[in-house]
């Protein structure tokens, strides 16, 4: 009796195990690399901002953007606002704020600055890099 | 008489679900006597009596713990098998629903288009309010759209504006999304009142770069650092896009699109309430904010650039990316009022074409927006 119920629960798991394993691998589209690393402003970590890695199409790269929020100078794509890149050569784009007196319309505060862009060519792994903005006369 | 029944009862068929019949009888005080059988047959069955009415020992039948326990724990799985099923099967009714309002949406510009010549601004500044008020009438909303003030020179929180944004209009509103009130103040009426928001946005214009490298139009690029206003697109600022400038063809063009990001992606670094997302945040009546300086209008509300991909944790306000919290992507109208989900991992650049009511660009590889 005990030993027809225990292989009756075996099976139970065993189909369980088969049924969530098969059943929920929802990863589609491109593989995607993470990239981590700490953005500068004028020698200071950037308080808040975001980084957006878009694929160089001049350079043949092709495909969806990855994006990571700068937080305190740091930034990771594996972070839940985040999103991986498809690796390869990239335009990175970077807004910097100060996270002050933010309102409806800016949330981020005062814009340090805007629209930086670095061309970078990011390996087909997950990778670290950081980025020291150059200040543009303005 | 009836104690006599009530005694042939009890002792031909002791089973527990005639005790309740003999409860309720009431037996006459003189014939106590029978009463008292009564209550004796009661208490024979209640101690488990079988054994002493019948000669032999019966087992009932049934289940042991084991075994009931075993069919619980199989009926546990299988409702835990079929729970995300079902939230599924929600999830694709709300889907549906919401791709039944941006159709809704896109059919009453196409009419807007038919009687005025060309599709309604995305916003005016002149009265900063935007498309969403525009196309009432066509969405059987004439009473609504009459007591707006059009083209009064005020901004969207001018007089009989901003207050008409207490009215819900479900074609505007995705069931899928977490909340259907602004959360801006500037959205906010006097003493705290919120408005609803909408959560479809017109498309203003790729920007950014396209395939080639080359850059997309934009105009005042940055006003406030809200990110300027794209001018490749269809529903833009104060103007009205005529269906033979769409040279794209109007299925290759979007007209409209859904933002409803989760929660997560509210940045604010205001004192605002950040805890809930839908929408840009403002109400479905705001086209554009009003700078303070220069007058030009700065935020804008009721269309959005093309710059970033589906579902990416918005930046600047008027670059506010198109987002659901449908798995994968996010619905969108286009021209020829057809709507349809686009997945999040589309190609940026062909997203940005698909924004550009122009020729398309085509890159080295001659990939085109499908």
């Amino acid at each position: 009796m005990i030993h027809h119920v225990r292989t009756s629960l075996y099976t139970c798991g065993l189909t369980v195990a088969v049924l969530l394993g098969t059943g929920c691998s929802g990863d589609k589209g491109p593989r995607r690399y993470h990239v981590q690393g700490r953005v500068e402003f004028r020698g200071a970590p950037v308080p808040t901002g975001r980084i957006v890695f878009d694929p160089d199409p001049v350079k043949g790269n092709r495909g969806p953007q990855g994006v990571a929020i700068i937080q305190d100078g740091a930034f990771d794509t594996r972070a839940a606002t985040g999103k991986g890149t498809v690796g390869g050569p990239h335009i990175v784009r970077i807004d910097g704020f100060d996270g002050q007196g933010g309102n409806d319309d800016s949330p981020f505060g005062n814009a340090l600055f805007r629209d930086y862009q670095q061309s970078v060519d990011l390996p087909q792994e997950d990778t670290e890099m950081d980025f020291t903005v150059q200040p543009t006369r303005e | 008489m009836a104690g006599t029944n009530v005694q042939t009862y009890a002792i031909a068929d002791p089973g527990v679900r005639r005790l309740d019949e003999i409860g309720t009888l009431q037996l006459p005080p003189d014939e106590c006597d029978i009463g008292i059988t009564v209550s004796a047959s009661l208490e024979m069955t209640a101690a488990g009596g079988h054994e002493t009415f019948f000669a032999r020992p019966l087992r009932r039948p049934g289940f042991t713990l084991v075994e009931l326990l075993v069919v619980i724990a199989i009926i546990g799985v299988l409702v835990a098998l079929l729970l995300p099923a079902v939230q599924a099967a929600r999830e694709a009714a709300r889907r549906s629903t919401c791709l039944n309002s941006l159709r809704q949406v896109a059919l009453a510009m196409q009419n807007y288009h038919d009687v005025l010549d060309g599709f309604p601004p995305g916003a005016t500044v002149n009265d900063g309010l935007s498309w969403n008020v525009f196309i009432l009438p066509y969405i059987e909303q004439q009473p609504l759209f009459d007591r707006f003030a059009i083209d009064d020179g005020t901004d969207f929180r001018g007089a009989n504006k901003l207050e008409h944004g207490i009215n819900r209009i479900d074609t505007f509103l995705c069931p899928s999304a977490t909340t259907l009130f602004a959360r801006h103040g500037s959205s906010t009426l006097r003493g705290g009142v919120q408005t609803y928001t909408s959560h479809y946005y017109g498309i203003m214009g790729p920007k950014g770069t396209d395939a080639t490298g080359q850059t997309y139009a934009v105009e005042d690029p940055n006003p406030r650092q809200n990110g300027g206003f794209a001018s490749q697109g269809v529903l833009r600022r104060d103007h009205s896009t005529n269906m033979r400038e769409i040279t794209s063809g109007t299925t290759n063009t979007f007209l409209v699109g859904e933002i409803a990001h989760p929660t997560i992606f509210v940045i604010s670094a205001s004192t605002h309430d950040a805890d809930f997302a839908g929408g840009d945040g403002s109400c479905w009546i705001r086209g554009i904010g009003f700078g303070v300086n220069p007058r030009a209008a700065a935020g804008m509300s009721a269309s959005k650039n093309v710059v970033d991909g589906i579902n990416l944790v918005p930046g600047l306000f008027n670059d506010q990316t198109f987002s659901s919290l449908h798995p994968g992507g996010a619905h969108f109208a286009r021209c020829d009022a057809s709507a349809s989900f686009v997945s999040e991992d589309l190609d940026i650049f062909t997203y940005r074409e698909l924004a550009n009511r122009g020729e398309f660009a085509e890159d080295a590889t001659g990939a085109r927006p499908r």
